[in-house]
């Protein structure tokens, strides 16, 4: 009786296992699809070209999605697309044409290859941009490049992670495009050059600074502002100056004599070096006794100003200083 | 039972033998911590002379001398690390200012820094002799000025304050038998005003911006004298013949006065003129209204000649001329390109009619600079 019992516990126990041999898990796992790398916007926003460099890399990045590595080779097609970038613009801006967002110029990037493969048993290819002449792009636009998979020539993709918004960022050592940067004026004097009645003003503001080509930079001009950057555009043109980092001075490694330019429409005129105020981009490391340092940019600007021929110029002397951390920006 | 229990117990001891085995300390393995330090009195800024010279910074390590490094931010300061030691090596400053470097003596992400320094020749700059305090007295009609600036340095820049920019750089120009002095020449503007007024001229090297001199330029305000005019010396083309003749604008009463015709018309603008006895470049002139309110001038055109003949406008005014009785009106200072030795006040408009129009007026002055 004993054994009977145990013989039919051992049957049923062989026919559970075999019922569950016959499941088929795949069906609950991701199957392999290609998608373009982006957010929950379709844009793809991570990198930053440096401008110091006259070409600087980017990638466009084909994912394959999957519970598993596929064990073939898939076959990734680029061309370009528009339609993620009319909707950025009208979901943005409707129908305020002047502040769209723009195409990256073609002169502005290469890309060597619109048909890639990602290996069998890999998840991603990257198709590099090599991006160039950003220092022809204007600091205050917006540039995209819009591309989606090619259907025809690639086999399984996803179709709503099929096209990409890549955001077009510049930097250099000074600022960059991809977040506001400030330096604070420290020690600084803006004196109106009446004959009669000299106005002397201490800025304590800070001034925004926005990169330009790998070596220059712009910024209001004094304490001039541009109020609210979405409609600042002629006050930025009026108001600006640029500012171009050049060699090293003689006296001091750490300073960089700097070249003072209008930005388009600003009559500005650089003056000589005085006191402190002497034309060069600073590393200023100031250090306390126990050898702990802190770090700041620092511009020191002699120059003057007038926004129009009938106004006394402005006289500025600044100190703009932005502390940074310069192991951070190794990182 | 029993034999289960000595099996238990053998069984019990072999875990604990194993056990206490494995605690045993590893004693060949090499604990040596590698270490890079610079003694706080390695860290003290190094000062170099003028023409340079040698310094060594300890470096107590026992890190292989090929994985650490030492480097300088500057070309003109060479280091080179030894066993122990970096050697640090500046040379001669050609400068005329201090010049500062950092060494960097580096082991992992662990970094001494040591700042260095180094004089540079000593700058001369001077103005007159002086670096400060000359002043340099000018006559309010002078047009150019020269000083004397001795430096070693190259004087590339005169800065001239905008709130007081009367005087222009002109020239530098070398001084014979001695290199460091120079002429440097300014233009100076006429002042115009009967006020003196400053300004401060600095000199500046780009061998050493920060090292100036200056000097300071005092012009006098413009003194006028009057021009003692005669009866014989005025004229108009339309004296009213019933009033008014021109010889009161000189008489000093202000009852008294000139008219322009009423009683009959031409065909031009009335004016009154001026013959002078000796030319002059430039003028102020002065009038006095009548005592009543009509014939006023109020747009004016200022000729002048030198024969008669030949006219040309030195200013035309059309605003700011009184139409008061008895108020009294100073021109700005005019000047003429080419002396003149006839002034003719020509009335285009008064406060009740336009050329040709009668005007008058009681006084008449005419004022030049004082030489």
């Amino acid at each position: 009786m004993k054994n009977s019992i145990k013989v039919i516990y051992s049957i049923l126990l062989g026919l559970a296992f075999a019922g569950c041999d016959s499941y088929d898990f795949e069906q609950e796992q991701y199957k392999n699809e290609i998608n373009l790398l982006s957010n929950s916007k379709m844009i793809y926003d991570k990198q930053v070209a440096d401008l110091t460099k006259s070409s600087d890399t980017i990638y466009l990045v084909a994912s394959l999605s999957g519970t598993k590595n596929s064990d073939k080779t898939f076959n990734v097609a680029l061309i370009e697309a528009d339609s993620l970038f009319n909707a950025y613009n009208k979901s943005n801006f409707d129908i305020d044409s002047s502040r769209f967002a723009r195409l990256l110029p073609k002169e502005c990037y290469t890309i060597p290859n619109f048909e890639m493969q990602i290996p069998a048993g890999e998840t991603q290819v990257k198709f590099p941009i090599y991006l160039q002449n950003l220092n022809k792009l204007s600091p205050d636009s917006l540039y995209f490049l819009d591309y989606q998979i090619d259907p025809s020539k690639t086999s399984e993709f996803n179709p709503e992670k099929s096209e990409v918004l890549l955001r077009i960022y510049k930097e250099n050592e000074f600022s960059t495009t991809k977040e506001n940067v400030y330096y604070n004026y420290t020690s600084s004097f803006i004196i109106t050059l009446y004959k009669n009645n000299m106005e002397t003003r201490r800025p304590t503001s800070s001034n925004q600074v926005f990169a330009l080509g790998g070596n220059s930079v712009r910024m209001m001009a004094g304490d001039e502002t541009f109020g609210s950057y979405t409609t600042a555009y002629d006050r930025i043109n009026k108001k600006s100056i640029k500012v171009v980092i050049g060699d090293q001075t003689s006296i001091n490694p750490l300073a960089r004599n700097v070249t003072i330019e209008p930005y388009k429409e600003i009559d500005v005129v650089q003056m000589t070096p005085v006191d402190m105020y002497d034309n060069t981009f600073l590393i200023n490391i100031i250090s306390t006794p126990d050898g702990r340092a802190t770090y700041y940019k620092e511009f020191r600007l002699h120059y003057k100003y007038r926004l129009s021929d009938a106004d006394p110029y402005r006289e500025v002397k600044a100190i703009l200083r932005m502390e940074y951390s310069p192991r951070a920006e190794l990182l | 039972m029993k034999k289960n229990i000595l099996l238990f117990g053998l069984i019990g001891i072999l875990i604990s033998a194993l056990t206490m085995n494995s605690c045993a300390p590893d004693y060949e393995t090499e604990f040596e911590v590698k270490t890079l330090v610079v003694p706080d009195k390695s860290l003290t800024p190094i000062s170099f002379p003028i023409e340079g010279g040698n310094a060594e910074a300890v470096v107590e390590t026992n890190v292989e001398l090929s994985n650490w490094s030492a480097s300088s931010n500057a070309e003109w300061l060479k280091v080179e690390k030894k066993e122990g030691i970096v050697a640090v090596t500046a040379g001669s400053n050609p400068t005329y200012a201090p010049r500062i470097a950092r060494i960097t003596i580096e082991y992992g992400h662990q970094a001494y820094y040591i700042n260095v320094n180094q004089k540079g020749n000593s700058p001369i700059l001077l103005v007159e002799g002086k670096r400060n305090g000359v002043v340099k007295s000018l006559g309010s009609t002078a047009a150019t000025f020269s000083v004397q600036v001795e430096s070693n340095m190259n004087i590339n820049n005169f800065l001239i304050p905008d709130t007081a920019n009367f005087v222009h750089f002109e020239s530098i120009t070398d001084v014979e038998g001695n290199t460091d002095v120079k002429t440097v020449t300014f233009k100076v503007d006429q002042n115009m005003s009967r006020n003196p007024r400053y300004s401060m001229v600095t000199f500046q090297s780009s061998d050493n911006y920060a090292y100036t001199a200056s000097f300071v330029v005092a012009q006098a305000g413009i003194v006028f004298t009057e021009i003692p005019l005669r009866a014989d010396m005025l004229s108009s083309n339309a004296q009213e013949v019933y009033e008014g003749p021109i010889a009161n604008l000189l008489d000093g009463d202000p009852g008294t006065f000139f008219h322009s015709a009423w009683s009959f018309s031409i065909s031009e603008a009335h004016y009154i003129q001026v013959k002078l006895d000796e030319p002059i470049s430039g003028c102020i002139f002065w009038y006095q209204n009548r005592n009543n309110g009509n014939g006023k001038p109020t747009d004016v055109s200022v000729m002048v000649s030198a024969d008669g003949e030949t006219w040309t406008e030195m200013t035309h005014i059309t605003s700011g001329l009184p139409t008061g009785p008895s108020e009294t009106y100073e021109s700005n200072y005019y000047t003429s390109e080419t002396p003149f030795t006839h002034f003719r006040f020509v009335v285009y408009k008064t406060n009740d009619g336009v050329a040709p129009t009668f005007f008058n007026m009681s006084e008449f002055r005419m004022y030049c600079i004082e030489e």
